[in-house]
C-alpha cells in the first residue's frame, strides 16, 4: 500500500497536475482559434454565468449563496493552503507560501463537506422541482471526497493501516478530479473565476475567450467527404 | 484517418513529451535531465540536433547553387523545400544549442564579447547569419500570399543573387569548422573517426547528404500528399550523390593508411562495428543501389537509398559528437535526451507541414523573377480537403500533445532545483622523499617525481626556490599540499582560523588588525612583518595572495611550465600518470578507485 501511496503522491500528481493545467489552457486556446475562425464577436459570446436562476425565494437565494461561497473557498483554498499541501509543494518545486492553520483548514473542510451536501441536497431538490436542467450533482459529492478523506486522515485516523486506507483515498481522488478538470464541467470551477476577474479589467477580449472556453466542448467532427487519393 | 493526420499525431505527441523534458532540463539543468558527465559534456544533443541538423540543412546551399547560380532550371522545382528543409534544419539546430547550452538569455553574448580564436565563435557567427540568410531567402514564399508585403518581396528577389552567394560561403564555412571543433580533441575521439582532414569530411559529406537529403524529402512528402514526387529529376541528384560519396570513401579510407590505422579496421572491437555500420549505411550500400539504373529511378529506391544514407551521415555524426570518446567509459543517452532530440525534429516537420498546406512550396512551373517578378508561380498545393475540418484536427492534436505532456511530467523524476557544484576533495601529501609519489586524490594514478634529476637540471641545491615557492614558517621545502590543500578548490592557504583559534596561533584579532579599524585585509599586518621566512628569495612564482588554486590546476602549472617542449606528449594524460601499482594493496586506495571507476573518470590507457 504504502509504495501505491508514494506512486499517488509523485507521478501520478504530476501527471495529474499537469494534465489539468495544460487541459485548461487548451480549452482557452481551442476557444480562442474558435472566435478567430468563426470571427466570434464579444456580444455573440455566450454569458459566462450559467446555473439556477429560477429561486422560490430570497431566503433560498442567499442560502444557496452563503453555501456556494463556502464551498468554492474550501475548493480553492484547501488544496492550496493546507499545511502538508504546503510542504509537499515545497518538495516538488523547490518553493512554497504561507499555510493556514490546522485549526482553520479543519474547520474550512468540515464546513466545505457541509456546504457540500447541502448543495447537493438543494440541487435534487431543484431537479424534483424541474426547476433547474442540465445539472449534474453527483460531482459536487465526487469534489467532496478527497476533502473528506484528507480531513478524516489528519484527524481520526489513529491506525497506520487506516491512515494510509485514507490517505490512498484521498490522493487518488484528488488525482482523479484533477485530471478529470479539463474534460468536464468541473472546469468551469477554475476557468469561471478567471473570466468573473478578467471581465472587470482592461482584458476585455481575453475574458470573452474565457467566458467561450467555459462552454467549449470538443464536438465530434462532421463527416469529412471520401475522396480518394487517386482522385485529387 | 489520412496518413498526414496520423502522422501529425504522432509528432505532436513527441513534441508533448518534449515539452515536459524542456520544462525539466531548464528547471533542474542538465544534470537531472542527461546522462552527460564531466568527462562526456557532448553527447546526442550536440551529436544529433546540431551536428547532423547542419548537414541535413546542407540541400539548401546545394539545390540553390545548382539553380540560381549555374542556371540549371529544371531544378527549380525543388527550390522550395530545399529551402525550406535547411531554414527549419537550421532552427532546430539552434534550439538543440539553447537545450545543451541552457542560459538562452545570454545569447545575445556571442555578438559583442568577441573570442575569435575560438571555433566555437565561428560556428555561432555562421549559424546566426546563415540563419539570417535562409530566412530572407524564403521570406518571399509566405509573402505571396499577403499583399501589403509584395514591396518587401520585390525587393528580396532582387538581391536573390547575392544572397544565394552568401548563403553558399556562410554554409561552406560552417559545415567545414564543425569538423574543426573535434581537431581540439585528438585523444578523445578515437582514431577511426579523428584525423586532420576532419573539417574536409563534413564538408564533404554534408555535400552529399545534402542531395539525399533533398530527395528524402521529397519522396516522403509525396507520400505523405498523395503528389508525384519528382523521380525523373531526383535520379540525376542520385546520380551525382554517388560519385560524393565515393569520394567521401576513398579519402577517409586514404587518410586512414597515411595515418596508419587502417588496422584498426579489422581490431575486434565495438568501436569497428560501428564504424563499418556507419559506412555501410552512409556510403557503401547507398552508392550500390545508386549504380543500379532501375533502382536509381525509381520511386521506392530512390526512398530507401536516401533514407539509409541520411541516417548514415547521422550515425557518423552522433559516432563523433560523443558516442566514440576513448577512455572515459560509455555514454548513452538518457530518454530525457532522446525526447528533446525528437522533439525538436517533430516541432521541425510540423513547421514544415503547416508550411506546405498552407503556402505555395511546391512550384509546377517556374515563374522568371528577373523578368516578372510579381508573378506568382504556379502551386501544386495539396488539396486537403481530405485533411477533413480543421476544428477536429486542432482537438486531436491538442489532446495528445497534452497527453504526452502529462506523461512526461510524470516520469521525470525530481530533482533539486540547485547546482550540486564541485564537491571538495581534500588532497592527500605525496609519498616518498627523494622520489615522490604524488597522487592526490589517491585513484591509484598518480606521477613520480625525482627531486635528484630535477635538482640537476634546475641548477643544484639552490633550485629548490623553483618549485618551494611558499613554506610554512622555520621550513624551507613544504609540501604543495600544506597550502593546495583541495584537488580542485581553492584553498586558504593563510588560515585565518587557525591563527585565531587557541589550539593555533592563539593571536587576538588587534595583534593583526588595527584597533578600531575595520577588520579587513586590508588592515591587517602583512604576513611577512612576522614571517621573514615565509617566502624564499628567488622564486620565480609570485605569490600574489593567499588564495591557493586547487592542486590540479597548481601541479599542472608547475610541471607543464618546464616541460612544454614535449609538445603533443604532454597532451597524454597517460605520459605523466602511470599506475602505481605498489600502493594498490592499500584498501583506501582500491576503494578510492572503485568509487571513480564507478564514476567512469579513468585515464586514456595510452
Amino acid at each position: 500500500m504504502f509504495d501505491w501511496l508514494e506512486f499517488g503522491r509523485g507521478p501520478l500528481f504530476r501527471f495529474a497536475f499537469a494534465l489539468m493545467l495544460l487541459g485548461l489552457l487548451r480549452l482557452v486556446v481551442l476557444a480562442f482559434l474558435r472566435t478567430r475562425n468563426n470571427n466570434h464577436s464579444g456580444a455573440e459570446a455566450p454569458p459566462a454565468r450559467r446555473g439556477p436562476t429560477v429561486r422560490p425565494g430570497a431566503l433560498w437565494t442567499a442560502a444557496r449563496a452563503l453555501l456556494l461561497t463556502v464551498f468554492h473557498t474550501g475548493l480553492i483554498a484547501l488544496p492550496l493552503f493546507v499545511a502538508a499541501h504546503v510542504f509537499a509543494w515545497r518538495r516538488a518545486v523547490g518553493f512554497a507560501w504561507f499555510a493556514l492553520p490546522k485549526e482553520v483548514s479543519d474547520w474550512l473542510a468540515v464546513a466545505t463537506v457541509a456546504a457540500g451536501a447541502a448543495l447537493f441536497l438543494m440541487s435534487s431538490i431543484d431537479l424534483a422541482r424541474g426547476v433547474v436542467e442540465g445539472r449534474r450533482p453527483i460531482w459536487v459529492l465526487t469534489l467532496l471526497v478527497p476533502v473528506a478523506s484528507g480531513y478524516l486522515a489528519a484527524n481520526f485516523a489513529f491506525q497506520p493501516e487506516s491512515y494510509r486506507f485514507l490517505m490512498l483515498l484521498h490522493v487518488y481522488s484528488g488525482n482523479f478530479i484533477l485530471a478529470v478538470i479539463p474534460f468536464t464541467r468541473v472546469a468551469d470551477c477554475v476557468l469561471e473565476p478567471l473570466a468573473r476577474y478578467v471581465v472587470r479589467s482592461p482584458w476585455r477580449p481575453l475574458a470573452e475567450i474565457l467566458a467561450l472556453s467555459i462552454t467549449y466542448r470538443p464536438r465530434p467532427a462532421p463527416v469529412s467527404p471520401t475522396t480518394s487519393a487517386e482522385e485529387v | 484517418m489520412h496518413r498526414a493526420r496520423v502522422v501529425k499525431l504522432i509528432l505532436w505527441l513527441f513534441t508533448g513529451l518534449a515539452l515536459a523534458v524542456a520544462a525539466g532540463r531548464f528547471l533542474y539543468g542538465l544534470g537531472a535531465t542527461t546522462n552527460l558527465s564531466d568527462a562526456t559534456p557532448w553527447g546526442l544533443w550536440i551529436g544529433f540536433d546540431v551536428l547532423s541538423g547542419v548537414a541535413l540543412a546542407a540541400g539548401g546551399f546545394i539545390v540553390t547553387a545548382i539553380v540560381y547560380i549555374f542556371r540549371l532550371n529544371e531544378f527549380r522545382a525543388v527550390v522550395r523545400p530545399a529551402v525550406l528543409t535547411a531554414f527549419l534544419g537550421y532552427l532546430a539546430v539552434v534550439a538543440g544549442l539553447v537545450f545543451d547550452l541552457g542560459l538562452p538569455w545570454n545569447m545575445w553574448h556571442l555578438i559583442i564579447y568577441w573570442n575569435p580564436r575560438s571555433p566555437l565563435f565561428e560556428v555561432g557567427w555562421c549559424v546566426m547569419l546563415y540563419l539570417t540568410v535562409l530566412a530572407l531567402e524564403f521570406f518571399p514564399v509566405p509573402a505571396e500570399e499577403f499583399s501589403a508585403l509584395a514591396r518587401i518581396r520585390r525587393a528580396l528577389l532582387k538581391i536573390r543573387l547575392p544572397l544565394v552567394i552568401t548563403g553558399i560561403g556562410l554554409s561552406t564555412l560552417h559545415q567545414s569548422s564543425l569538423g574543426s571543433l573535434f581537431l581540439l580533441m585528438p585523444y578523445h575521439l578515437h582514431p577511426l573517426w579523428y584525423s586532420p582532414l576532419l573539417p574536409v569530411n563534413f564538408f564533404i559529406s554534408a555535400v552529399g547528404l545534402g542531395l539525399m537529403m533533398v530527395m528524402f524529402e521529397s519522396h516522403t512528402t509525396a507520400w505523405l500528399y498523395h503528389r508525384k514526387p519528382e523521380t525523373a529529376l531526383l535520379a540525376r541528384f542520385g546520380a551525382g550523390a554517388r560519385w560524393v560519396l565515393l569520394g567521401y570513401l576513398t579519402i577517409r579510407l586514404a587518410d586512414l593508411a597515411w595515418r596508419g590505422r587502417l588496422p584498426l579496421l579489422w581490431t575486434p572491437e565495438w568501436q569497428t562495428a560501428m564504424f563499418w555500420f556507419e559506412i555501410a549505411l552512409m556510403v557503401i550500400v547507398p552508392v550500390l543501389l545508386l549504380s543500379i539504373p532501375a533502382v536509381r529511378f525509381s520511386r521506392t529506391g530512390q526512398w530507401i537509398t536516401a533514407g539509409l544514407a541520411v541516417w548514415g551521415v547521422v550515425v557518423n555524426r552522433i559516432n563523433v559528437g560523443g558516442f566514440m570518446q576513448t577512455g572515459r567509459g560509455y555514454y548513452l543517452p538518457s530518454w530525457t535526451e532522446l525526447a528533446i532530440s525528437c522533439g525538436v525534429v517533430s516541432m521541425a516537420v510540423l513547421v514544415f507541414m503547416f508550411m506546405v498546406e498552407r503556402f505555395r512550396i511546391w512550384e509546377k512551373r517556374p515563374a522568371d523573377p528577373a523578368t516578372a517578378a510579381d508573378e506568382l508561380p504556379e502551386a501544386d498545393r495539396a488539396r486537403l480537403r481530405w485533411l477533413g475540418p480543421p476544428r477536429a484536427a486542432a482537438e486531436a492534436y491538442s489532446l495528445v500533445f497534452i497527453l504526452a505532456a502529462a506523461v512526461g511530467f510524470a516520469l521525470l523524476a525530481p530533482q533539486p532545483a540547485e547546482s550540486r557544484g564541485i564537491s571538495p576533495t581534500p588532497v592527500r601529501h605525496a609519498r616518498g622523499g627523494e622520489e615522490l609519489r604524488i597522487d592526490g586524490n589517491l585513484d591509484g594514478f598518480g606521477v613520480t617525481f625525482r627531486h635528484s634529476s630535477h635538482q640537476e637540471v634546475a641548477g643544484g641545491k639552490d633550485s629548490c626556490v623553483s618549485c618551494h615557492h611558499m613554506n610554512l614558517p622555520r621550513d624551507r621545502n613544504t609540501a604543495c599540499s600544506e597550502c593546495h590543500r583541495d584537488m580542485y578548490l581553492p584553498s586558504d592557504a593563510f588560515r585565518h582560523d587557525w591563527h585565531a583559534s587557541a589550539r593555533g596561533a592563539n593571536l587576538s584579532c588587534v595583534d593583526c588588525h588595527r584597533k578600531g579599524a575595520l577588520r579587513s585585509r586590508e588592515t591587517a599586518r602583512h604576513c611577512n612583518d612576522c614571517h621573514k621566512d615565509l617566502i624564499p628569495e628567488g622564486s620565480p612564482i609570485e605569490v600574489k595572495g593567499y588564495r591557493a588554486v586547487g592542486y590540479v590546476q597548481a601541479m599542472h602549472q608547475l610541471c607543464i611550465g618546464c616541460h612544454a617542449n614535449l609538445g603533443e606528449e604532454m597532451t597524454r594524460c597517460g605520459a605523466c600518470h602511470q599506475g602505481l601499482e605498489d600502493f594498490i594493496d592499500l584498501p583506501e586506495v582500491s576503494a578510492r578507485r572503485l568509487e571513480r571507476s564507478g564514476k567512469r573518470v579513468v585515464l586514456p590507457p595510452y
